[in-house]
């Protein structure tokens, strides 16, 4: 079913009549917004807290929520949303009852139900576990609840590995009695329900399977979320339960369930037996943060990397070397990539800020560079032509894996760019120069002056929350911020908001609000 | 140029030691410079890996007024100047008075050790710490504090320091770095360690504040963050507090001026602007007096002896093996900031 905007005339028309200085707020919101969005993360950067970079999301979502609702549902359709961003927004979405708008309530449903499904399914349950933390419990949000958890096929695997967030999730959306009835009723068994129970699990339960669903899997599976480990017969809840006392017999579940299993009920058993126990149900994200462990164990792993994304591989190669392999699939996957952005290029220059920032912080170690390197590779494949040049030269040579050393002094670098005729410069760096602070501000300010326009862009691999914004290195240049290079196409699009609200608004609804269908 | 000054002839006969003899086998590398401050970095192919960093000891506390370091390490741990603790257990920060030597594999008690969190009670459990170094206005009192064995000594400076800076007035040095720790984080994004570099030279606005130098990379890496943010930093800060409203743009910074009808003419600006910064920053650490300092003995560990040196420009500590400086800790004195004008004064004529 195409899903048709009414309200988008209407929307542009109270867009025009704005005067120049609410125009300039909401420009301002929406681009911080667009900072952050495909950046974001509830981690620390090298330069910002956690607890900065969760405010300064927190305040962006609010203001433009506060401005329009239609516009911050076009907004959150963007390809490259972090999930930390998607988290924040189903919550508000659900604290606050629809109104009116851009989108009517039935195609703000479907966004919603988008942006939770797209989030893996421990975030998911955050989610569920914010909202029953700041007590919203309408019926919106019970509904949204139910009908993603309890019909999914993945259900029994998702209880053995988290029984305590889906026992929590449930009873926010059930209540506590509610729950405790259901356990009671599914510690049963099937024949002994009477016909008022057997209602309750049909109008609980059952009615939100389709009609060849595995009914069996999921009465045991909430049974055993609820705290039912009798009677059971899905394997993987049998191995949970039967694990406890021979760890042997868990073989078949997720390495993370064993290995809690493992260390309260086994303590004298070495983590790499669960390891070599559970080597065949590793998922690809686990086989590729296992291998160093893998490798100190003796435990063989394979893992393929056309399976992950490029700056998930260029971190591993960072940390484990590159590889004939990784180096086909990152390749691969910068022409695909580039395939999808919206525009193509003849000649361009990359400057890639190799700095000693660029490594990161602990919690995000290496990510700015390995993000910076990925977008390089992209910009490559999507032109004809292109030269590299790196902050650091001397510990940046023809391997795909620079070092992160020395100041940033990046002025220099934009005049070698300048000097060849190029459709565009693009610089990748974090935008902390030091050598000397504000030099790429004069130097562009001169170059513009002599009446060159060629487009400079600043791809930005890491958030600031400071200045709710990122580190732009100049005002005179576009800023791309960018956290995965699927985001590249956004940013490009980005670009054009600083120069004109109305035309960058109608083409943010244009590109987003068909990704609904 | 820099380099010579360093590598100007080895110790005097008389035992006195000089700037140059303490930076001996050191380069400057391309200054760093972000608002008022500025960094030379001091590069050296030197990199004695017998001195194990600070992080390779372990810290506790056993009495107020008193920090332990067990050396895990089969190598000798120098424990930085003004080297200090703040915990997230219910444990009293403490800091050191002074520089330290700590035998291989081996655990060293200081009774001369401060707390720097008045009315917090509990001992520090044996682990290792994120290392902090105390900000550059108590050091120089901390440093003429060293032989006391009082747990208390520093705590009124600490107050005074964090009225002066709008933090609450008392013993509490977290106040201090709780109120301005997004500042303090900014130093250490934007003063990047650069390979080969085993030692700064710190600028406050062009004026020499500060020399560091270490025994080698690794251990320049392991104390450089703590030095740019809690020592430094905190001094940037103060000084930027002074100046109030005015634009944050150092005396030694040098704007792109000049008609140009080419990218070839900014370049030239721009190598221009660049190289009077350099020899800006150059000329004042060339300015550094050469006076012979007064030099105390404070220990001797496994040949590498640690001293204590002052003259009316700098004070701070050294550790030498046989006149080879592979530490230094060096701050520009209070004192100077009264007699700098009196040096430079002319004899009167008529």
């Amino acid at each position: 079913m195409e899903v048709q905007i009414g309200g988008r005339s209407a929307f542009l028309q109270r867009l025009s009549a704005l005067s120049a200085a609410e125009k300039g707020r909401v420009a301002r919101v929406v681009l911080s917004f667009f900072d952050l969005a495909a950046t974001a993360t509830a981690r620390a950067t090298f330069y910002n807290s956690k607890s900065e970079q969760v405010n300064a999301v927190h305040t962006i979502h609010d203001e433009l929520l506060a401005i329009d609702r239609g516009l911050y549902a076009a907004a959150l359709l963007l390809p490259g949303l972090t999930d930390f961003n998607k988290q924040v927004a189903i919550l508000r979405m659900l604290a606050q009852p629809y109104d009116s708008g851009l989108l009517t309530a039935e195609q703000e449903a479907l966004l919603l139900a988008k942006l939770i499904l797209e989030l893996p399914v421990q975030r998911r349950l955050n989610v569920f576990l914010d909202l029953k933390n700041n007590r919203v419990n309408n019926s919106r949000s019970r509904k949204f609840i139910l009908t993603s958890i309890l019909p999914s096929a993945r259900l029994v695997s998702w209880a053995v590995k988290y029984r305590g967030k889906l026992a929590a999730v449930l009873e926010h959306a059930w209540g506590k009695r509610g729950c405790s009835i259901l356990a009671a009723i599914l510690a049963k068994p099937r024949a002994e329900w009477n016909s008022k129970e057997q209602g309750i699990v049909r109008d609980r339960l059952l009615k939100y399977l389709d009609r060849d669903a595995n009914e069996q899997a999921l009465l045991e599976s909430i049974g055993f979320i609820l705290g039912n480990e009798k009677n059971l017969h899905e394997p993987l809840l049998t191995a949970y339960v039967e694990a406890k006392q021979d760890l042997s017999k868990g073989r078949r579940l997720p390495y993370e369930v064993l290995e809690g299993i493992r260390s309260t009920y086994h303590k004298n058993v070495s983590s790499s037996t669960v390891l070599e126990l559970t080597k065949a149900q590793l998922t690809k994200g686990q086989r590729l943060a296992l291998q160093r462990k893998a490798a100190e164990a003796q435990v063989e792993l394979q893992f393929n990397p056309f399976d992950y994304d490029p700056v998930r591989l260029y971190i591993y190669a960072y940390e484990r070397g590159m590889t004939e392999d990784i180096a086909r699939a990152l390749e691969q996957k910068a022409q695909a990539i580039a395939a999808s952005l919206p525009q193509r290029y003849e000649n361009i220059v990359i400057i890639v800020d190799n700095s000693m920032s660029m490594t990161g912080s602990d919690s995000q170690r290496l990510r700015p560079i390995a993000v910076a390197l990925a977008v390089r590779d992209v910009l490559r494949a999507a032109s004809s032509g292109s030269s590299v040049l790196y902050s650091s030269p001397a510990v940046a040579t023809e391997t795909m894996l620079p070092r992160c050393e020395g100041h940033t002094a990046l002025a220099e670098l934009l005049l070698a760019g300048l000097r060849s005729k190029v459709d565009a410069v693009f610089v990748i760096s974090d935008g902390y120069e030091n050598a000397t602070a504000g030099r790429f501000n004069e130097v562009m300010h001169l170059v513009r002056g002599l009446g060159i326009r060629t487009p400079v862009f600043q791809v930005n691999p890491v958030m600031a929350a400071e200045a709710i914004g990122l580190r732009r290195l100049s005002a005179e240049i576009a800023l791309l911020p960018v956290s995965d290079p699927q985001a590249l196409g956004v940013g490009m699009i980005r670009g054009l908001l600083e120069a004109d609200l109305e035309l960058a608004c109608r083409n943010l609804l244009e590109y987003s609000l068909p990704l609904l269908n | 140029m820099l380099r010579n000054l360093f590598s100007r002839p080895a110790e005097r006969a008389n035992g006195n030691i000089s700037i140059a003899e303490i930076l001996k086998g050191c380069e400057a590398g391309r200054m760093q410079s972000v608002g008022y401050m500025q960094v030379i970095p001091l590069l050296s192919d030197i990199n004695d890996e017998r001195i194990a960093s600070p992080d390779e000891a372990e810290v506790s506390t056993q009495n107020y007024g008193s920090l332990i370091f067990n050396n895990l390490a089969d190598r000798v741990v120098i424990v930085p100047l003004h080297a200090g603790y703040v915990v997230k257990q219910a444990a009293q920060n403490h800091a050191m008075a002074h520089a330290a030597v700590v035998q291989s594999a081996a655990s060293k008690t200081y009774d001369t050790a401060m707390c720097i969190q008045q009315s917090q009670g509990g001992f520090i459990a044996a682990d290792k710490y994120k290392l902090m170094i105390l900000p550059f206005a108590l050091r120089e009192k901390a440093l003429g504090l060293r032989k006391e064995q009082a747990f208390d000594k520093l705590w009124k400076s600490i107050s005074e320091f964090n009225e002066r800076m709008g933090a609450q007035a008392s013993g509490h040095l977290e106040f201090f770095l709780e109120q301005f720790k997004s500042e303090l984080d900014q130093f250490v994004a934007e003063f990047e360690s650069v390979p080969r570099q085993v030692g700064a030279i710190v600028l406050i606005d062009g004026q020499v504040v500060g020399i560091e130098r270490a025994p080698s990379q690794t251990y320049w890496l392991s104390i450089w963050p703590a030095l740019i943010r809690e020592c430094y930093g905190s001094l940037a800060i103060e000084y930027r507090r002074s100046m109030g409203d005015k634009a944050e743009l150092s005396q030694i910074r040098i704007p792109l001026a000049g008609s140009v009808n080419s990218l070839e003419d900014i370049e030239r600006l721009l190598r221009e602007a660049e190289a009077r910064e350099e020899e800006l920053a150059r000329n004042t650490v060339r300015s550094l007096i050469d006076d012979a300092f007064v030099r105390e003995v404070e220990e001797e560990v496994e040949g590498f002896t640690l001293e204590t040196l002052s003259h009316d420009q700098l004070c701070g500590q050294i550790v030498h093996e046989q006149g080879n400086v592979l530490y230094a800790s060096l701050i520009v004195a209070e004192r100077w900031k009264h007699r700098s004008p009196w040096r430079a004064a002319q004899p009167f004529t008529v």
